[in-house]
């Protein structure tokens, strides 16, 4: 039975000579083995190791511990982030942590994008893309390597307290694999005025079975 | 316990089951209104754009001033913080997609920019690349004068760029919600697709439409107006102009 740990997954480390090294892969394959999510099959609402990348990014990270580095991010975001990490992921199996290392698995920025990957980002006479979740590299077994998270903080400067949680949590779905929702007990429907702020209990065993 | 090297191939067997799931997932609810006397290679084609269109809009989220397609119709116009009103959309077409051609690719310079750095199309550091549509239209609600119009698409750079190019070709009849021309500096003729391209439908035989980027919330955005005749109907309707509030993050109607 996969237990949850309250310490940071190790990373390879370079070593020297090749008795060390054997010795190190043994120890990643047995940590992942440890603390990598279980595979799932994809169901709607859950994309499981989509093997997903470039601005594409529905995709379970790669561990049930989970790195999140933020760069550049508002003070608005940076309180949106941690609240959602709180009260959204937190809770469930998967925990998360912050980190300054490259190697982050989910990375979040905000900026006033205006065509990164090609959408029509947030405009306040037009609406537009108000967060995006890409996969950066993707692991030998699907998952992501690395996510990152993108704000318009052309949004994000006019939105609310609730907004901003609710866009952070809509985005910090995708990153652990979650889909898009029809539902409207989610944050996760997307092109919602005032979603709600949570996943719901569905999305939450879909997480807990997966991770 | 496994060795790395054994553990790595079983997720990676698992993985692409996973994917493969999830690709076919994206494409049911559109797959189903495909006519089955299409061949199974048109079928095949159109159902690779399908889910590329369908992951492109996956992962993003955003938030419009339109609730539903009505909203876009022609003589639906909306004064903003009350600016003078306008319609939404430069204009609604419906056609057949004739030719398809490579038009510019875009790649991100350093960490993060707010846009991207104009790229040839074959390079392989796009991240993403815009293809030309030509459409031959049967149907043109709104602004849009010409038989024929250029639309630029947005694809993902890992895209099989040929692939993609049947598919477009394979889709049949189209339906296609335009914001005016302008958007890409490479040729301001180009009309672009409302909402980052996910009002790109298609129309099946029987004059049903849908948005397969949309997914299962397709059917939510139609909202009654689901064939082309009730699209031209609506249409003809007399101009009704909403009042909008911009409120933080909200766009408020007036009255709601």
């Amino acid at each position: 039975m996969k237990t949850r740990s309250s310490t940071v997954r190790s990373r390879p480390a370079r070593k020297r000579g090749i008795v060390t090294i054997a010795v190190a892969v043994m120890a990643v394959a047995t940590a992942l083995v440890a603390t990598s999510p279980d595979a799932q099959p994809a169901e709607a609402g859950f994309a499981a190791n989509s093997g997903q990348t470039g601005c594409n990014g529905v995709n379970m990270g790669g561990y049930v511990s989970l790195g999140f580095r933020y760069l550049s991010l508002s003070s608005a975001m940076t309180s949106a982030e941690d609240w959602s990490r709180s009260n959204n992921i937190n809770p469930t199996d998967i925990e998360t942590y912050g980190t300054s290392a490259a190697t982050a698995d989910v990375v979040v920025r905000d900026l006033d994008y205006a065509s990164y990957c090609g959408f029509d980002w947030f405009d306040t006479r037009n609406g537009g893309t108000t967060g995006l979740t890409t996969c950066d590299s993707v692991l030998p077994w699907s998952s992501c390597g690395q996510h990152t998270i993108r704000f318009s903080t052309v949004y994000t400067n006019v939105a609310t307290t609730s907004q901003r949680r609710a866009l952070a949590c809509h985005e910090n779905g995708h990153a652990i694999g979650l889909t898009h929702a029809t539902s409207d007990t989610t944050c996760m429907k997307p092109n919602v005025v005032n979603p709600p702020t949570t996943f719901n209990p569905t999305e939450i065993g879909w997480i807990n079975n997966a991770y | 316990m496994p060795t790395k090297s054994v553990f790595s191939v079983v997720r990676l067997g698992i993985g692409a089951v996973a994917a493969a799931a999830f690709l076919a997932g994206c494409t049911v609810s559109v797959a189903d209104s495909v006519p089955a006397s299409d061949s199974a290679s048109t079928v095949q084609a159109r159902d690779y754009v399908f889910a590329a269109m369908e992951q492109r809009t996956s992962s993003q989220d955003g938030e419009w001033v339109e609730d539903s397609l009505d909203d876009l119709l022609p003589q639906q116009e909306f004064s903003i913080d009350g600016a003078a009103a306008d319609s939404l959309a430069e204009g609604i077409v419906f056609g057949t997609v004739t030719n398809v051609a490579p038009g510019r690719g875009y790649m991100i310079e350093g960490a993060d920019a707010a846009e991207g750095t104009e790229i040839p199309f074959d390079d392989s550091r796009a991240l993403w690349r815009v293809i030309v549509l030509t459409v031959k239209t049967d149907t043109k609600l709104g602004d849009i004068d010409p038989k024929t119009i250029e639309v630029g698409v947005v694809i993902d750079g890992g895209l099989d760029t040929k692939a993609a190019r049947a598919g477009y070709l394979a889709l049949g009849r189209v339906a296609l919600v335009l914001n005016e021309p302008g958007k890409y500096a490479f040729d301001d003729t180009l009309y672009s697709v409302r909402q980052s391209g996910a009002l790109l439908g298609v129309v099946s035989k029987n004059g049903t439409i849908s948005f397969p980027a949309m997914g299962a919330e397709s059917t939510e955005f139609l909202d009654g107006l689901d064939t082309v005749a009730e699209v031209v109907a609506g249409a003809k309707e007399d101009t009704e102009v909403v009042e909008v509030e911009t409120n933080g993050g909200q766009f408020e109607r007036e009255g709601e």
